[in-house]
């Protein structure tokens, strides 16, 4: 169950989208975000649906992927369903009406709109953690927000501190495993029982969890002074961010992309 | 033969009110040497591997790396830079999600130019042998390779010595072997001083010299053949000799009369069957 959790997962590879420079990708997805909830019309969200499609070929990422990380968001899904159908009320007559229930042509529109959107996002911003290494990504992060070291806001530390939580997710949730198997095995019963004795059954769970990460953490210091750690201070890279005319042309190609998807808003009527 | 280590009568516990860790140490770690320190656990060994390149510095006495005192906060990062560390969990070493980002790590903390990064990685993960696995996510490694690239992060540092704390403690046979094949070619080819702390006594034989500690003192200091011939003492310590020694030892139990010098496989071989011979 644990395994299949997929935010931060790192798919290294040799693409255009893997080798675009982090702060253009990362402009990008925040802009596909926008994009994303500026469509108002089933038109542009196909749009954006293909063009989502075309950069995980390209990237060559497999499309199960967009299956798994979509799985973890269907109660979501379903939760954001069952409350618009019923609390979305259009100007004309309710399509089906069973007594106090009431369920408009709007709400039902609204609601693929919706569910469109998040599985797009969702989709759109896998993608780059899937295609850039975290480390790339706090890279980008980190020089996106240099200008905010003037306000003394600690933009290296924070970089570090990502870099760190992304690359022990995967360590974690192995060790969370194991813990669950050894609670198991003692006769834990995890995945029975009303919610409250499901919830309280996590406490022997997160606990021994938390004391493991506390000691990790302790060790990871350690073994980062050893080698030379002191801070944002006079470091270098091994890979250093440099936009290339190739970083350039693609962003405009997907920049374009997205002014068309945006453009479908003049054309087609708004169906929300 | 100029010193890597000096350990001037070193004394520490770990706060005001709690005993004495480690109790007057003396110990001179000599420039080129594979040193390995034995004691069963708790008896001060990993303390004393911290002091080396100042994790923790003395509350009594010195330590020195060449000659630079480990007090010296100026010259933290000199000494970093010349002693290396490697601990037991390759898991919690490895800062990076990409093999040869995390090889990079220390080189630019010390902020070494990112052309001369790329050779000196790409050397210290041909040494290592993992650079096959550059391009990989360190948690899809095995615990041996993980150790490696942990290995190959400090190497990258070009330190003139590897203090290696219990680095195989976590692995499988296979990867032990590989680990401790990487440390003992480190030692001969590139002439790094290896300290390397260990319960595994077929490690510790192959040692230059061995260092046995009990209850924060150093019991004894010798080549490998002088400590563990002593079977009974080393045992009375709760350490093991290496199988070899205590075959000999047992049968001399049975009256036979048997070297336990003999610590190699070949020469422990070598002696039974002269005395099946006979």
């Amino acid at each position: 169950m644990l395994k299949d959790i997929t935010i931060g997962q790192h798919f290294p590879g040799n693409s255009p989208v893997h080798n675009l420079d982090p702060r253009l990708k990362i402009v990008l997805t925040v802009a596909f975000v926008f994009v994303l909830f500026l469509s108002t019309n089933f038109v542009g969200l196909a749009l954006a649906a293909a063009v989502t499609l075309l950069i995980y070929k390209v990237s060559g990422i497999p499309l199960k992927m967009l299956k798994k990380s979509i799985k973890p968001l269907l109660p979501l899904i379903l939760f954001t369903v069952i409350l618009n159908l019923f609390f979305i009320k259009g100007p004309g007559d309710p399509l089906i009406s069973l007594g106090f229930i009431k369920i408009y042509k709007e709400a039902i529109l609204f609601i693929i709109v919706m569910i469109c959107r998040i599985i797009f996002l969702i989709c759109g911003t896998s993608l780059l953690t899937y295609t850039t290494s975290p480390i790339m990504l706090t890279d980008g992060l980190e020089s996106l927000m240099k200008p905010l070291n003037k306000i003394h806001f600690p933009v290296h530390e924070m970089a570090m501190m990502i870099t760190i939580a992304l690359r022990f997710i995967p360590t974690l949730i192995e060790e969370t495993d194991k813990i669950m198997n050894a609670q198991k095995s003692r006769g834990a019963m995890l995945d029975s029982g009303s919610f409250a004795d499901r919830i309280k059954a996590l406490v022997p769970i997160l606990i021994p969890l938390f004391i493991s990460s506390l000691r990790r953490a302790e060790e990871l210091a350690t073994a980062m002074e050893c080698r030379c750690y002191h801070g944002g201070e006079g470091r270098t890279r091994l890979k250093q961010l440099k936009i290339t005319g190739t970083d350039i042309t693609n962003t405009v190609i997907v920049a374009v992309m997205f002014a068309i998807i945006l453009s479908t808003r003049m054309f087609f009527p708004r169906v929300i | 033969m100029s010193n890597m280590i000096k350990v001037d009568n070193l004394w520490f516990r770990y706060s005001r009110d709690s005993e004495w860790a480690l109790q007057g140490i003396n110990l001179e770690v000599k420039k080129g040497e594979f040193l390995c320190v034995l004691g069963s656990n708790g008896c001060g060994k990993s303390t004393l591997a911290k002091h080396f390149n100042s994790i923790l510095v003395p509350e009594k006495g010195d330590v020195w790396v060449e000659d630079i005192n480990t007090k010296d906060d100026d010259r933290l990062l000199d000494i970093r830079q010349k002693v290396g560390m490697v601990f037991q969990n390759p898991d919690n070493q490895i800062v990076a999600t990409v093999v040869e980002e995390d090889v990079a790590f220390a080189l630019e903390n010390m902020g070494v130019p990112t052309r001369e990064i790329r050779v000196r990685i790409d050397e210290a993960m041909e040494a290592a042998g993992i650079l096959k696995y550059k391009d990989r996510a360190p948690h899809n490694l095995s615990g041996g390779q993980k150790q490696r690239v942990a290995i190959a992060g400090i190497i990258a540092m070009r330190p003139d010595c590897i203090v290696l704390d219990e680095p195989t403690a976590m692995l499988d046979p296979n990867g032990r072997a590989k680990v401790i094949k990487t440390i003992k070619q480190l030692n001969r080819d590139y002439g790094i001083t290896v300290v390397l702390i260990t319960h595994y006594m077929d490690e510790a034989a192959q040692a230059d010299r061995v260092v046995v500690m009990s209850k924060g003192k150093i019991e004894k200091i010798g080549t490998p053949r002088e400590i563990f011939s002593q079977v009974a003492w080393v045992k009375s310590l709760a350490l093991d000799v290496p199988q070899t020694s205590d075959l000999a030892y047992q049968l001399n139990q049975h009256g036979y009369n048997l070297s336990t010098e003999a610590i190699s496989i070949e020469e422990c071989a070598a002696q039974l069957y002269k005395f099946l011979e006979e």
